[in-house]
């Protein structure tokens, strides 16, 4: 029987689906009846999604500016 | 402005013959990610000089690259080389393995009791969705210091997985760790920011 301290353990394997059948089962039926762990993994999957939204919201787009310096630099070490 | 990039096949040979314009399709299109992935390994104040010499040694480099990856992953492959070799000379640099690979522990044992029930169990959130806590200027500082706090290689498993979407076998080749390794430090970066931002929400 799994308790919520190997729920939080688990967590990651059951969200990115690396469980096995059994393992699986097993969760899901702790999480049906442990409301704790069931808002720690909704928690969970929260910041990981926040953690990939943040990632598009970070600026990365690069000036044509900075581009253009790269591409000199580039040059300039290329004619050696 | 957001052409879409040509494929490797494309570009490499144009790269090969030191075309400007491909020059400069790359690094555009590439600059944003290998700045990220060197400043989750050695930090923002000399990531930028590390990028920069990855690209230098690249092209130097790319007569002989044996296309075993996309280009994408190679030069990924060498701003990371880049980067912990920059992180062992640093003299401030902080340990690879600050915690033992081992350990099983995601969040703080006491925790839980001796029956691993819950004795601290997780409080509700008030602002709970992706959109309102990036929307909340306080949480969104929150978490980017969360992510910022999190040791060197977590904050790169971090970076890779969930930021950058790269696969596991992609970034235990990157970093040099097992599959195993990875999904815990992973865990661990996952388990630690969200404590951080389960406390911001208190505030």
């Amino acid at each position: 029987m799994l308790n919520c301290k190997n729920i939080t353990q688990k967590a990651n394997d059951y969200i990115d689906r690396d469980l096995s059948l059994m393992a699986r089962l097993k969760f899901t039926i702790h999480l049906l009846i442990c409301t704790h762990c069931r808002k720690y993994i909704s928690q969970m999957r929260t910041i990981i999604k926040t953690v990939n939204m943040r990632h598009s919201e970070t600026d990365l787009e690069i000036s044509d500016a900075e581009v253009n310096k790269i591409v000199e630099l580039i040059k300039t070490k290329q004619t050696k | 402005m957001s052409q879409s990039l040509p494929n490797d096949d494309e570009l490499i040979p144009r790269l090969l013959r030191q075309e400007e314009e491909a020059y400069t399709i790359v690094v555009k299109a590439y600059q944003g990610t290998l700045l990220q992935v060197a400043k989750a390994i050695i930090g923002s104040s000399v990531a930028e000089e590390v990028v920069q010499e990855a690209w230098i040694s690249a092209f130097k480099a790319l007569p002989k690259f044996e296309r075993r990856s996309s280009l994408k992953t190679w030069l990924i492959r060498i701003v990371s080389n880049n980067a912990k070799t920059r992180l062992r000379h640093e003299s401030r640099s902080r340990p690879f393995s600050e915690l033992s690979p081992n350990s099983n522990e995601m969040i703080d044992p006491s925790y839980f009791d001796k029956k691993g029930s819950w004795t601290q169990p997780p409080l509700s959130w008030d602002i709970n969705s992706p959109e309102e806590i990036l929307s909340s200027q306080q949480l969104k500082a929150c978490l980017d210091a969360a992510i910022e706090a999190l040791a060197t290689l977590p904050k790169s498993v971090l970076t890779l997985r969930d930021m950058q979407g790269q696969n596991m076998d992609m970034i235990c080749k990157v970093l040099d760790i097992s599959e195993s390794n990875a999904r815990v430090l992973l865990h661990r970066a996952r388990s630690q920011v969200r404590e951080s931002i389960a406390r911001c929400q208190r505030k």
